[in-house]
């Protein structure tokens, strides 16, 4: 495989890897706020139950 | 305040049929836990797929080089944004119907992922249209219309950000939302009915016929790798929700028993 080819994409290596790129960080972003979030809501959950 | 026919009908049929009745929302719970990992390694896998035959084993076009590649994200993210808002319509309609909660929290869920994929296909779109036509951005009728697409999702999630009673946020939602249907078919067929400077489906890029095999095969895996993507992300939003809601003082929240 030609790397340097792979990578400039013939002279639209901006156009095409930014759109790969922004669409596979909003899906990273969008899991680990996921995550972060489920985290926090089971937390408040289990305090409640405790306080209950 | 009177419902309309077919939302009565629509209500009748559903309280006839079990399994559209949801079971309980633990259950749900539940299932929804234990099947998004499958769900995620689908998507996992995949993608990877789809990224190998998109930038590797499809030849460079003989007209657009390898900006053409683009299309291995945009029109899968373009399909997965019409595809999202319909089935929000679909729930729409059973929030309305049924006027219960699971529906409009299932709409809740989707909304977000909906969006996301308005985004990528626009800005994907904006990326590939400027070494192509030239410009990043044109009035056309798709454009704009996938624009509006994008406000809609947008309008949803501020609205219900806006309205405090869940209930009358949730109709809210859903009226919207059921209105906003309109513009899936006009997405679809705008460049059928209208002299639009986007290509229609797959017009001038499937020049040669092995060439279009290898591009069709990678678009199709990679719109089933974000069809599991979504799920996955929609089920796990999903159960973030129904912690939440259930945290809170909200009449008519779902009481929840879960397993430490």
């Amino acid at each position: 495989m030609n790397w340097p080819a792979f990578f400039t994409m013939d002279g639209h290596g901006a156009y095409v890897w930014g759109s790969f790129g922004l669409c596979f960080a909003l899906m990273a972003a969008e899991v680990l706020g996921l995550r972060r979030r489920a985290r926090t809501a089971r937390l408040v959950r289990t305090a409640m139950k405790e306080n209950t | 305040m009177a419902e309309p026919v077919a939302v009565q009908g629509m209500a009748a049929f559903v309280s006839r049929v079990p399994s559209l009745r949801m079971g309980s929302p633990a259950r749900l719970y539940r299932l929804a836990g234990r099947l998004v990992p499958w769900f995620a390694v689908a998507a996992l896998l995949l993608g990877l797929l789809a990224l190998v035959i998109g930038l590797v084993v499809a030849p460079t076009d003989a007209v657009q080089g390898d900006a053409y590649r683009i299309v291995f994200v945009h029109v899968p993210a373009a399909w997965m944004s019409l595809l999202l808002y319909l089935v929000m319509g679909v729930f729409a309609a059973l929030a309305l119907a049924l006027n219960s909660r699971l529906p409009a929290m299932t709409m809740s869920a989707i909304a977000p992922t909906g969006a996301l994929f308005t985004v990528v296909a626009l800005w994907s779109g904006s990326l590939w249209g400027k070494p192509t036509w030239g410009v990043w951005w044109v009035w056309d009728a798709r454009l704009t219309a996938e624009l509006v697409l994008l406000f809609l999702y947008m309008g949803f999630l501020g609205l219900r950000a806006a309205i405090d009673d869940p209930q009358r946020g949730d109709r809210a939602g859903a009226v919207l939302t059921l209105v906003g249907v309109l513009n899936i078919p006009l997405i679809y067929f705008s460049v059928r009915w209208w002299n639009t400077l986007h290509q229609g489906a797959a017009a001038g890029l499937l020049s040669s016929p092995g060439m279009a095999r290898t591009v069709l095969t990678g678009m199709l895996v990679m719109a089933l790798a974000f069809c599991m993507y979504a799920a996955a992300v929609v089920l796990a939003r999903m159960r973030c929700l129904m912690l939440e809601r259930n945290c809170g003082p909200a009449p008519g929240s779902i009481s929840l028993e879960l397993k430490p």
